[in-house]
């Protein structure tokens, strides 16, 4: 089964012609066309044809017979020796032996030498580059010449004929053998081959020194020509072998050709031509007119000669051209690969790595001035840090230029340093942020570092410089966006924005999940695009300001701010944005129904009023002395209503100066007043939303204020000041007031007409004194509050206390009553659990201190200065009872109140809060 | 007047000229488009050989006449010179990639065959 391979080994035919009819014969379905094809594939150097063609043998007979000297072969011609020795059949044959000898020969610093039994021409071949191999040239070449092969074979033959010979120093006998080789080659058609044969040419030619003891361009030109072969053609070894020619001297000579020697010699050409011209016109002249055409015959076969000169100068000349290409691709590689790096730390380690391959060398180094006062590590020297390194001896070469390292960084300037031997070249590679530079050293007399080099080196670096500058700005840029969205994130609104086409450049997941859709879905679209989300749009457009925008499945608090790359808009959910206001505000609806305790019946007849009223939408008029529990009620009404989800929003209409009650109730626009807020302001109308909006002491409303809410009212539609759109209403109103409001129509105080309007459902909650039985089950809840609230033990009341409690009468009502017990048991003694007594000024007010019963609104009893048996009260104790005792002497009028004490509304209001007053 | 791109007129001297057109003829191809006793008019292509009857020109060893042939005929002149001079060298690789070859016409006169090294064939077929 060897046969096959070694014929065609032989064979003196062109393998283009063999490979030709092999594949044809493959194509048809054959086994042994496939192998054949194979064979000629590899042979002439088409590996990936070679290998196809293996791959479809294998699958059509998996264990046939030619498969692995056949694998064999083509791993040898592919030149992957571990791959033919793995392919080598048990006990092969010695031919086989020979060829991954041969692969293994290809190997840099071979020293593979086995005995192999034989006497083919494949085995003799091999034990002749063995010979060379060890360097023995004259072994060699009395083995070659003992051989008479054919085909393939002979090329190889004729090679390793020429190396042999320049190895014994014969340039001339070297260049015969491989003319001969190229000879052959051209005939059989293998690419590989005869880029071989070229490689072997231009170390040929690269022993011809000039008078200056360089190498003939002529070596370039087969460098070059080698090249454009083995690059397509040729193995892994035959690119290390070129890279090593190129570096011994390919570019000096090529250097030489390009730098302007190309144009001189274009013009040889031309002038050559030109005088060529001449003298054959001059000839035929001279033939002319009958006269000795000798001299001038031989003038112009001599033209002919220096054209034929030209021509080849210039021909090698645009190899040279082919070479430099090579060189300054290898640099756009290198460029392209730092391009496509995108971290420092990535481009740190890489830059001295493409540096070395650039033009080759022992190591490469990235190195910075190490900072002051900064740790000293082991790879640090003289002052300098090596950032990334490749290669060897970085430490050392560092020790030797250290001086020159500064001189670079301090001048800017690129440059060569330490002996021919051992040279280094020195570039800056410092940005904005840092200063580097980058090294390069190669220990090499034969081909020190040059300016080329150094050059190369600079463009490299400028490169490099722009790509940190980029990456350092991408790097902030990434920072700033992964802050900016952890920002985003942290952020329960909803934000979106926009650019100036509303495409969606950035969007948090709360703005996702508001709208219904994937963060990924929405980023990059335009918000028009997106169906439902047009209202959306326009409200970017028209830049809205804290404005409802209804979507298709929510509803949403929109404010947009429109900045010079695009709008920004900030979304809540129009429920969760009028929750929080109402949290702002302090009128959320914490009680229910279950919390309004008595057995009263009018009490209770009112309740049950309430609970029908709640589930309907019509307004509700609540009255009842200060006290009662007005706002409770509505608080009740609106957690019992289907409004509970909504918010619930309420505004004292007492408490709130005249001039603002306008804007609080209907919102206003930006800059619809002096002191306006510059983005405008929603009203309570806005905020209620669907809920429930409590006008709390509508009995206080200024009366041209009651028109404009009849309007509203009737209408169903508010405006904010300074606006123009209307706004919907969708609250339901409650009132409330501990004014008789019937008598404030007679009074011509109330507008009938607004008074019908809110009293649609009325419910008047009875005064305590009027609910007497009720006492002792209030009693006892506030205190069950109180001692919750504030962490501590039950506590209960004497039942001597309790008759007192019971015949008092709670001029203030429910309130006067929830403070008062709060304010006994909190003086209570820790370890008591029984009120046995009232603080003086209440024994004082009740009826068993002494004092007789009073209209709700005649004025209580002062507050006392001493406690209980003339101990001192706390200052803020007295405050307490003071702000309580105005409160109630005024009838919970605070304006009032506060003028009697001498304190400004806004103070009264906050001693309310702080004491719990009302 | 028309510019020069080769040269395309070439004459050599030569004792005996229809001995040397035999050989321009039968060995390199060339065609005779004129000929009389002293002198034959050879075409190759658009050269034009001219053999006229005269002495042999000393040229001092170096080949006067430089004739690009096809690789076929290099070969078959190297191949006749080989069954007459066994050890003769063969065509020698040159710069620009051109195979050189020296023989002698019948009259002595020293000719340079040239053949170019055929272009690397494509990868893929």
């Amino acid at each position: 089964m060897l046969a096959p391979i070694l014929d065609a080994l032989l064979d003196d035919e062109s393998l283009s012609l063999r490979g030709e009819r092999a594949r044809v014969h493959a194509e048809s379905g054959s086994l042994d066309g496939l192998f054949d094809y194979a064979i000629v594939s590899a042979l002439r150097g088409q590996h990936d044809e070679a290998a196809r063609a293996l791959r479809r043998a294998r699958r059509m007979a998996p264990t046939h017979v030619r498969t692995a000297p056949v694998s064999v072969l083509a791993a040898w011609r592919a030149g992957d020796a571990s791959r033919a020795r793995a392919a080598l059949p048990p006990r092969p044959p010695p031919e086989l032996r020979a060829m991954v000898a041969l692969a293994e020969l290809d190997l840099e610093d071979a020293a593979v030498e086995e005995a192999l039994e034989g006497d083919g021409p494949l085995v003799a071949y091999v034990m002749a580059r063995f010979a060379l191999a060890r360097g023995d040239a004259s072994a060699a070449l009395d083995a070659l010449d003992a051989l008479t092969p054919t085909g393939l074979l002979s090329c190889l033959v004729e090679r390793a004929r020429g190396e042999a010979r320049l190895k014994n120093g014969d340039v001339t006998g070297a260049r015969d053998a491989l003319s001969v080789a190229v000879w052959q080659v051209t005939v059989l058609d293998a690419p590989d081959e005869l880029g071989r044969a070229y490689l072997a040419m231009a170390e040929v030619e690269a022993r011809d020194l000039d008078a200056e003891g360089r190498p003939r361009d002529r070596a370039a030109e087969w460098l070059a020509r080698a090249h454009a072969l083995l690059t397509p053609h040729g193995h892994a070894h035959d690119q290390a072998r070129l890279r090593r020619l190129f570096r011994r001297f390919g570019r000096r000579a090529i250097d030489r050709l390009v730098g302007g020697d190309l144009e001189s010699r274009i013009e040889g050409v031309r002038t050559t031509r030109a005088k060529a011209r001449d003298r054959r016109v001059a000839l035929e002249e001279a033939r002319e007119r009958g006269q000795d055409p000798s001299a001038l015959e031989r003038d112009l076969a001599e033209t002919f000669d220096e054209l034929a000169e030209a021509e080849e100068a210039l021909v090698t000349a645009l190899e040279g051209v082919l070479v430099d290409r090579d060189r300054m691709g290898r640099l756009v590689q290198a460029a392209r690969r730092l391009y496509g790096l995108e971290g420092v730390a990535e481009i740190d380690a890489t830059l001295p790595r493409l540096a070395l391959e650039l033009d080759g060398g022992a190591g490469a180094a990235l190195v910075e001035p190490r900072e002051l006062g900064s740790t000293v590590r082991a790879t640090d020297v003289r002052g300098w840090r090596i950032v990334a390194s490749f290669g060897d001896e970085q430490e050392a070469t560092l020790d030797t230029i250290a001086t020159d390292l500064e001189e670079v960084l301090r001048s800017g300037q690129a440059r060569l340093a330490g002996e021919e031997e051992h040279r280094s070249a020195i570039v800056p590679v410092s940005t904005a942020q840092r200063e580097l530079v980058l090294v390069v050293h190669r220990p090499t007399k034969r081909t020190p570092l040059g300016g080329e080099e150094v050059e190369r080196l600079s463009v490299l670096a400028s490169v490099a410089v722009v790509v940190y500058e980029r990456a350092r700005a991408a790097d902030a840029l990434r920072e700033a966006a992964e802050r900016d969205a952890a920002i985003l994130e942290t952020i329960r609104d909803g934000i979106l924005a926009l650019d100036e086409h509303r495409r969606v450049r950035s969007i948090n997941r709360a703005a996702a999940a508001l709208l219904g859709a994937s963060r990924d879905e929405l980023l990059g679209r335009v918000l028009d695009d997106r169906s439902g989300l047009a209202a959306l749009a326009d409200a970017a457009e028209r830049e809205a300001d804290d404005e409802p925008v209804t979507l298709p499945r929510i509803e949403l608090l929109v404010r947009a701010r429109r900045h010079p790359g695009g709008t920004v808009l900030m979304l809540r959910e129009l429920a969760s944005a009028q929750q929080l206001a109402q949290r702002l505000v302090g009128g959320a609806a914490r009680f229910a129904f279950e919390d309004l305790v008595g057995d009263d019946v009018a009490f209770r007849r009112v309740i049950a009023d309430a609970r029908r009223a709640a589930s309907s939408d019509v307004p509700v008029l609540i009255t009842g002395e200060s006290g009662t529990g007005k706002e409770l009620l509505a608080q009740a009404i609106h957690h019992g209503s289907p409004r509970a989800k909504e918010p619930f929003v309420g505004l004292n209409v007492a408490a709130i100066p005249r001039e603002l009650l306008e804007s609080e109730l209907f919102g206003y626009e930006a800059g619809a007043f002096t002191g306006a807020r510059a983005r405008g302001h929603a009203g309570k109308f806005e905020l209620a939303g669907r809920g429930t909006l409590l006008l709390d002491e509508i009995g206080d409303m200024p009366f041209d204020m009651q028109a404009k809410m009849l309007r509203v009212l009737q209408e169903r539609v508010v405006q904010r000041l300074g606006g123009t759109r209307d706004l919907p209403i969708r609250a339901r109103i409650v009132a409330t007031t501990h004014r008789d409001l019937e008598k404030a129509v007679d009074d011509g105080l109330f507008r009938l007409d607004l008074y019908y309007r809110l009293r649609v459902v009325h419910l008047k909650l009875p005064p305590l004194r009027e609910r007497r039985g009720d006492i002792p089950r209030l009693v006892d809840r506030h205190l069950a509050i109180y001692c919750e609230r504030s962490g501590r033990a039950p506590v209960r009341v004497s039942s001597a206390v309790m008759r007192e409690l019971s015949s008092y009468d709670w001029p203030g009502n429910i309130r006067e009553l929830a403070n008062l017990v709060e304010g006994a048991a909190s003086l209570l003694p820790y370890d008591v659990d029984v009120i046995e007594e009232l603080p003086a000024f209440v024994r004082t007010r009740s009826t068993l201190g002494g004092a007789a019963p009073r209209a709700p609104s005649s004025a209580p009893p002062a507050p006392s200065f001493a406690g209980d048996q003339g101990a001192v009260r706390t200052l803020e104790a007295i405050e307490r009872d003071v702000f309580a005792h105005a409160l109630s002497v005024f009838d919970g009028n605070v304006a009032a109140a506060a003028k009697a004490l001498g304190v400004a509304r806004g103070t009264f209001y906050a001693k309310i809060q702080r004491y719990g007053l009302r | 007047m028309n510019v020069l791109n080769s040269v395309e007129l070439v004459l050599v001297t030569v004792p005996e000229p229809d001995v040397a057109v035999r050989f321009y003829v039968e060995r390199l191809g060339f065609r005779c488009v004129d000929s009389d006793p002293d002198a034959a008019t050879l075409q190759l292509g658009a050269l034009q050989l001219v053999l006229q009857r005269g002495p042999v020109p000393d040229t001092g060893g170096s080949p006067r006449i430089h004739i690009r042939v096809p690789r076929a005929t290099l070969e078959a002149v190297w191949s006749e010179d080989r069954r007459a001079s066994p050890g003769v060298a063969g065509p020698r690789l040159v710069a620009g990639a051109i195979f050189e070859y020296e023989t002698r016409d019948p009259a002595g006169n020293l000719v340079r065959l040239k053949t170019p090294v055929a272009a690397p064939p494509t990868r893929e077929r």
